[in-house]
């Protein structure tokens, strides 16, 4: 651990990147307590207040306000749990489906495995985005319900990488040598393959969590992430877009805050990939 | 897919329709039939272009997208040239002069491309551009200037991605033996660059760029709503609000039916060019 957090801190672009991303998980967790205001409270006389340094600013809303009044600064503090949640739940999911469709793919071979594959290609052929989107008109918003469609939908990347994977790992000595000694299946790919296979699976979900908190931001900003009570980056850019001409910060501070978010994890994942493997540069 | 939206006779009959014009509708349709039935009656037709009707505009599903289909893939090559343009220039100097202020900015762009959403760069872009500044117009779909603002919010995350690739690409190769031997002829160091280290360095570039044209298929679904653009994005999204089923489903069969020729398409290129590569 200690050798992970020095050379960690030695690379100054991923420690900033950390930095940045412990604050946003803290101000996820942490949210109700810091926001000034109850994101939700609808204030009709404080409607398109701008930014505290504009002209006609507050200091009572350091954001300012939106169409109802509601104050940005604490809509974006809590706005950062959705965001994280999705990303990190659906990943998750996403990984463990994936992964274990993927040893059983690699491990026993033959037909499971060129059905598993094709079911891959099935789904890599399908834009993710759309399915999601599909699925979660038909299905209903609800925050479980986005995490489970942006879950599933990923799975298949992670069952090719860990397919082969498991095809060069499954040739080792040691794997023989477990399965000599009269180890079973599940022991074989639990104990010796799958722990020679986490660098990539790591590294992958990492990019993933990234594009997950894009896709869920996307599907908000349709209005078919989670319901509308909610305050999420995505869902907040939506309504900034009504009023892009009155109230320019509505929809600026929410993209920020998606940028800055995804790009330390992407900063992070890419330190990761060096950190774990250097020999994955050249195939991730 | 087809089962979990209610009752597509109730929908497609409307709101102040009698129980009647309801039962007509769904023995007209078919609704009635055992579900594996409509199944593969849906696939049979499906396989000869005929997808059944909308349920909200009651015209072939086919038409309409094909209708739709022009204007996002124009959309989508266009981004997608304009990525390239920028990119593999930039890319490539990058490269060559490695730790120089160009690589430095070039880096920069693309670690920021990739994690910006492209509706957000649109928003913005409009902003500035449209609102502000008035030097294109807002949204719609007549001349090309309406492309511009479209084009670069969708073009800017694939040239990220191609930037950092090719970047990564020729900086392998340029280590390699040919290289040298090509420096050692005395040949100029940007014939070597282009002639001997580009053409091999572009072989992972091209496949990545023929999933990006797949991708941006589906990528367009956002920005043709925010820029109001007739295409089979907003076709779907629309249809998708509508639950118009038999849309949706089209739409999605005939995105990956176009993803799966794209791939095909690269694996043909690949022989272009790199002569090695056979099949």
């Amino acid at each position: 651990m200690r050798r992970f957090v020095g050379a960690l801190y030695r690379t100054k672009i991923a420690f900033a990147a950390a930095l940045l991303l412990s604050f946003v998980a803290f101000v996820a967790v942490a949210g109700p307590f810091l926001a000034p205001h109850d994101p939700n409270r609808v204030n009709v006389l404080a409607r398109f207040v701008p930014p505290v340094w504009a002209e006609r600013g507050s200091p009572e809303h350091l954001l300012g306000t939106d169409s109802l009044g509601r104050d940005t600064f604490s809509r974006l503090i809590l706005g950062a749990r959705v965001s994280l949640l999705v990303g990190l739940a659906a990943v998750a999911i996403g990984g463990l489906l994936g992964t274990t469709l993927g040893l059983i793919a690699g491990y026993f071979g033959g037909r499971v495995d060129s059905t598993i594959m094709r079911l891959v290609d099935i789904q890599l052929a399908f834009p993710g985005i759309l399915l999601a989107l599909t699925v979660l008109a038909l299905l209903g918003r609800s925050l479980g319900n986005l995490i489970l469609v942006l879950g599933i939908v990923q799975w298949a990347q992670y069952a090719r990488l860990v397919r082969g994977h498991v095809l060069s790992v499954r040739q080792m000595e040691y794997v023989e040598g477990a399965a000599a000694l009269g180890a079973r299946h599940a022991r074989i790919v639990l104990r010796h393959i799958l722990p020679n296979s986490t660098a990539p699976i790591i590294v992958i979900g990492s990019f993933s969590v990234a594009t997950t908190i894009l896709a869920e931001s996307a599907l908000s900003f349709l209005g078919l992430g989670v319901p509308p009570t909610v305050p999420t980056w995505g869902g907040m850019l939506s309504e900034g877009r009504d009023h892009l001409v009155r109230a320019w910060w509505l929809a600026t501070f929410p993209g920020l805050a998606i940028a800055a978010t995804v790009l330390s994890i992407n900063l992070l994942g890419d330190w990761l990939r060096d950190y774990l493997d250097p020999n994955l540069k050249t195939v991730l | 897919m087809m089962f979990i939206t209610g009752d597509p006779a109730a929908l497609m009959a409307g709101e102040d329709a009698s129980r009647a014009d309801v039962e007509r509708i769904r023995a007209q349709m078919g609704f009635e039939r055992p579900w594996h039935v409509q199944y593969l009656d849906y696939v049979a037709r499906a396989v000869r272009g005929d997808f059944g009707v909308s349920y909200r505009q009651r015209q072939p599903v086919f038409g309409l997208i094909m209708e739709r289909l022009p204007a996002t893939a124009q959309l989508a090559l266009t981004a997608l040239a304009l990525a390239s343009l920028v990119a593999i220039p930039m890319g490539v100097i990058a490269a060559t002069r490695r730790g120089s202020a160009a690589d430095y900015v070039a880096q920069l762009i693309a670690m920021t491309g990739q994690a910006i959403p492209p509706f957000w760069l649109a928003l913005m872009l409009m902003l500035v551009f449209a609102v502000n500044l008035r030097w294109v117009p807002v949204s719609g779909y007549q001349d090309w200037t309406y492309m511009i603002l479209p084009a670069i919010s969708l073009a800017f995350a694939p040239m990220a991605l191609q930037m950092r690739l090719v970047r990564s690409s020729v900086l392998e190769v340029l280590r390699r033996d040919f290289v040298r031997t090509a420096r050692a002829k005395g040949q100029r160091g940007d014939v070597v660059v282009i002639k001997h280290a580009l053409r091999n360095a572009l072989i992972p570039v091209v496949t990545v760029v023929g999933l990006q044209l797949g991708g941006l298929m589906a990528g367009t679904v956002v920005i043709e709503s925010i820029f109001a653009w007739p295409g089979l994005g907003r076709l779907m999204l629309n249809a998708i609000y509508a639950k118009d089923i038999p849309i949706v489903m089209a739409g999605l069969i005939v995105i990956a039916v176009i993803y799966v020729l794209i791939n095909f398409l690269i694996d043909l290129l690949y022989t272009l060019l790199d002569p090695r590569i056979r099949y």
